[in-house]
């Protein structure tokens, strides 16, 4: 090996270390239990609901799985807060219209394990909407199977997905741009972007997430999940 | 905590506090039965004025509330004195098996009715 990929590797190691009580069965048990969580959620915003309401909502049915702890906080962002950035507060009393588009982005801890995902979804039949939404999942893939096939680095892959997202019409939001998950806390290792590292990301250790606006920041829309290979995503 | 190069800021809900205008508040942090005072400010919440006293919160989140690493405990007569859990913190501290007097540190908005404060560092 090379001295200079011997520092990378050195690297990579560093910023890819786990707990005691890491596992692969268990890291799969969490994105399953997360996943699951985002679409109870979804089914249960309405139209004419608030977004604050949502938001507890949201809280109330991870409280019901076991996910009390989160090592992030609850978004459901409805309308025009889907083009907040992560952590930033949402413009309040947005209410679902019927024809409107909501995100959730969650951070289960689930036992002694860290959970990530998120998700995009339309009450209506609007258009431009519903292709923000598919746009969001779609690019995901694009992103995921470029990981997967030619083993480029988090900042190439967020460097593809930028250009991407152009070509969609779609400006990328980097503030979201893929991070360590593990056994809690990850930020205990490392709690920065997949976006900088100079390495292939290895599965089950980090998550990617797709943050795309309208460029008049009218709305946007969210994916996020582990970075696994196709055979995980049938 | 990036121990490797990489340095991407971390968002938090935390303002920063204006400490050349904000009004000191006093804080007496203990830890292993040592006491000493901690810079603190009105309108910041304790978890920040612990965490630039060097004391090794992890405060995963951020400050939000959600991840319960910034848990600390209160002697009795300032326990009362702090306003009440809501719904969220006290269903956190229940699943962290709290003992009475403990609460999230980012829970707590300083202000002039805390002066004196005293706070124990949890293990």
């Amino acid at each position: 090996m090379s001295a200079v990929a011997e520092k990378f590797d050195t690297v990579q190691s560093g910023l890819e270390k786990v707990g005691v009580a890491f596992t692969r069965e268990k890291m799969l048990k969490v994105r399953d239990v997360t996943r699951a969580a985002i679409h109870e959620i979804a089914s249960r915003c309405k139209p004419g609901m608030v977004e604050e309401d949502a938001v507890e909502m949201a809280k109330d049915i991870l409280a019901g799985h076991g996910m009390v702890q989160g090592w992030h906080d609850v978004f459901v962002r409805f309308g025009s807060n889907t083009t907040k950035t992560f952590g930033a507060p949402s413009d309040p009393g947005i209410v679902l219209g019927q024809d409107d588009l909501f995100l959730i982005d969650i951070g289960p801890v689930f036992e002694k394990w860290e959970g990530d995902g998120g998700d995009t979804f339309v009450t209506g039949s609007n258009p431009a909407y519903a292709k923000c939404a598919e746009d969001a999942r779609k690019l995901f893939h694009m992103v995921r199977k470029k990981w997967e096939k030619e083993k480029l680095t988090g900042k190439a892959l967020y460097d593809f997905a930028e250009s991407e997202a152009r070509k969609l019409g779609w400006e990328l939001n980097l503030d979201l741009s893929g991070h360590r998950i593990s056994d809690f806390p990850h930020a205990a290792v490392y709690e920065g972007g997949m976006n900088v590292v100079d390495f292939t990301p290895s599965p089950l250790l980090w998550v990617l997430e797709i943050h795309i606006r309208d460029p008049k920041m009218k709305f946007g829309a969210f994916f996020e999940d582990m970075l696994l290979d196709d055979s995980y995503f049938a | 905590m990036a121990e490797v190069g990489y340095s991407v800021p971390k968002v938090s809900g935390e303002p920063s506090p204006d400490t050349a205008s904000a009004n000191r508040v006093s804080v007496t942090l203990w830890e292993a039965g040592q006491p000493r005072e901690v810079e603190a400010y009105e309108g910041e919440s304790l978890m920040v004025a612990l965490k630039r006293a060097g004391l090794p919160l992890l405060a995963v989140c951020g400050g939000q509330g959600a991840c319960g690493t910034c848990k600390v405990a209160f002697p009795p007569e300032w326990a009362d004195r702090l306003s009440a859990p809501e719904k969220r913190e006290l269903r956190l501290l229940t699943h962290l098996k709290s003992v009475e007097g403990e609460r999230l540190s980012c829970r707590i908005t300083l202000s002039a009715a805390l002066v004196g404060l005293e706070v124990d560092a949890c293990e």
